[in-house]
């Protein structure tokens, strides 16, 4: 009896930290302060073909949905590759001329990246924006 | 260390482990599913196989002594008892082979380490395959018919320097009882099993089946098991009869099983370089082969298949386990690159803490040497296990031969960056 009590307690403690654990699981996505689609982000970069032997210069644009160039926002990168154990490469962008901001990043790996900015306005709301590439 | 306190640890390890699993399971299906920022791809297949590994070298069987799913399983089997015996057709390697090249394959085809809701679905199914089998045939018949993780740990455990044995056998040959194999009731009539995997200590050798589970230690009225110092590779050197397992001249399915885990160890961190994608690139291009199924498995008969055909001796098979050490090093080699490289980069899941990022994980002029060395010392085990084992000057050129062929092999692709493609979110 005193076995099946135990293992009945067992169960109910697996059940209970599932249910916990989803919670606090969920708990930590976050979510954009703005509609990402509120603000126009472009992008390019040079050269042409990134690869990991040198750094790679990306340059973005920010406008509003008038078309207005965004001046003054922090543009903070992360570019990472979508496995496990993997070390990203971090980057704060630099204002070159008004609505241009410009950030050089040397990929460590070959294959797929994605570039995380996260955009704070100068009114203190934070977007995030993804970009992908492949490195050669 | 003392009876008491082993299985003490024993119980602990998996509790601790029942509910990181559920961590992992919840994590997976409701957190982030981005690989890098997820702590269940994380854990799974960066930590987990990292350590694993390490264990079985330093240690011994340490994953399947903590196993969760048999946790869950025996508290189930208090309110449902399992009737039947696993079928005698199926006494064998097959399903368990079959499962762990199925793993292998779909690890590569669904990128589980890119998604974290499939890496717990994986970690679901394991939970309850466990059960399901474990209700309804008797003794340990998933971890010894069919887990692949255990599969894979009984042949990586002959290479680990402990082993479960009997500390004075004259014991075991006076013991009329056999409660290591068929357990006892103590006078309290709580059950106390014995091997599950049906080894009885006197008889049994090495590692082989051996789940450290320590319920023989646990069973045996005269205090006479430990867990005991010996040679790594030392149960290979010859081909005896072991209790629960019979001879490896006797076990097709174990000598192909050995075959499969070295030349898999090749095709796993094949698979994550250049010329993987080169070899794709060629079949979609001169043969128009579009499916990635057909593809991967491509890849995979040419490593599992047509290389070992290629490459090893064709006669006397009983020299096949001398492979495993070299096998089992190349494992060692790639997973410990993931688990160096990436050692601390669950920490700022865990804590919220940012840490720089040249401390995240170790720097490749660091690991690169590690792989190489670890791969040179598999290398040399396997030769001198071969060495042990026959005296023909022939099969021993033949053998060694084939060592070092695979052994080039590893170091070329352990020398080539690795590249991650088709990964890309969603």
């Amino acid at each position: 009896m005193q076995r099946k009590v135990l293992a009945l307690l067992f169960f109910a403690a697996l059940i209970t930290t599932l249910l916990i654990f989803k919670k606090s699981s969920e708990k930590k996505l976050t979510t954009d302060n703005i509609p990402a689609d509120s603000i126009e982000v472009s992008w390019s970069y040079t050269p042409k073909e990134i690869t990991t032997q040198h750094e790679t210069t990306f340059k973005f644009t920010l406008t509003d949905k008038n078309k207005n160039l965004i001046k003054n926002a922090i543009i903070k990168i992360e570019a990472n590759m979508n496995h496990a154990g993997m070390v990203p490469v971090l980057a704060d962008a630099t204002i070159t001329t008004e609505g241009l901001y410009e950030a050089k990043i040397k990929p460590t790996m070959l294959g797929d990246w994605i570039l995380f900015l996260t955009i704070t306005l100068s009114d203190g709301k934070v977007i995030k924006k993804e970009f992908y590439f492949k490195t050669i | 260390m003392k009876k008491k306190a082993l299985l003490h640890s024993k119980l602990a390890s998996q509790i601790a482990l029942a509910f990181l699993s559920i961590l992992l399971i919840a994590e997976g299906l409701w957190g982030s599913q981005f690989a890098p920022k997820n702590l269940t791809t994380l854990l799974v297949w960066v930590h987990y196989r990292g350590l694993l590994v390490f264990l079985l070298v330093v240690w011994g069987n340490a994953f399947c002594l903590g196993c969760p799913f048999i946790l869950v399983r025996n508290a189930a089997r208090v309110f449902i008892s399992p009737k039947y015996l696993w079928p005698k057709k199926l006494q064998n390697k097959w399903i368990g082979i079959f499962l762990f090249v199925a793993i292998l394959f779909f690890y590569e085809y669904l990128s589980l380490w890119a998604d974290p809701k499939k890496t717990a679905l994986v970690i679901i199914i394991f939970f309850l395959s466990a059960l399901m089998v474990d209700l309804i045939f008797k003794h340990a018949s998933f971890c010894k018919y069919l887990c692949p993780i255990g599969q894979f740990n009984f042949l990586a455990s002959s290479v680990s320097p402990q082993e479960v044995k009997a500390i004075n056998i004259n014991t075991c040959l006076e013991c009329k009882t056999l409660d290591c194999l068929k357990g006892n009731k103590t006078s309290t009539e709580i059950n106390k099993r014995g091997c599950e995997l049906l080894l009885l200590i006197p008889k049994k050798v090495g590692n082989l089946d051996c789940t450290f589970c320590l319920d023989c230690i646990d069973a045996c009225p005269h205090d006479n098991i430990e867990i005991a110092s010996r040679l790594p590779t030392s149960e290979l050197w010859e081909d005896s009869h072991r209790s629960g397992v019979g001879s490896f001249s006797n076990r097709f399915d174990l000598l192909v099983f050995i075959i499969i885990f070295t030349f898999g160890a090749l095709l796993n961190a094949f698979s994550m370089v250049a010329p993987a994608v080169v070899i794709d690139q060629f079949l979609k291009n001169y043969f128009n082969l579009q499916s990635e199924f057909l593809l991967l498995l491509v890849q995979f008969v040419l490593f599992l298949i047509l290389l070992p055909l290629i490459i090893l001796p064709k006669k006397n098979k009983v020299l096949i386990p001398s492979l495993i050490p070299l096998g089992f090093s190349i494992w060692i080699a790639h997973y410990s690159f993931h688990l160096l490289t990436g050692i601390f980069t669950f920490v700022p899941l865990l804590t919220k803490m940012t840490i720089p990022i040249h401390l995240m994980g170790a720097p490749l002029s660091i690991v690169t040497p590690i792989q190489y060395g670890v791969l040179f010392l598999g290398t040399l085990l396997s030769i001198t296990t071969l060495l042990k084992m026959t005296e023909q000057k022939m099969e021993r050129i033949k053998w060694v031969t084939s060592f070092l062929i695979i052994a080039f092999l590893a170091l070329w692709i352990m020398s080539l960056p690795m590249q991650m493609r088709g990964t890309f979110l969603g």
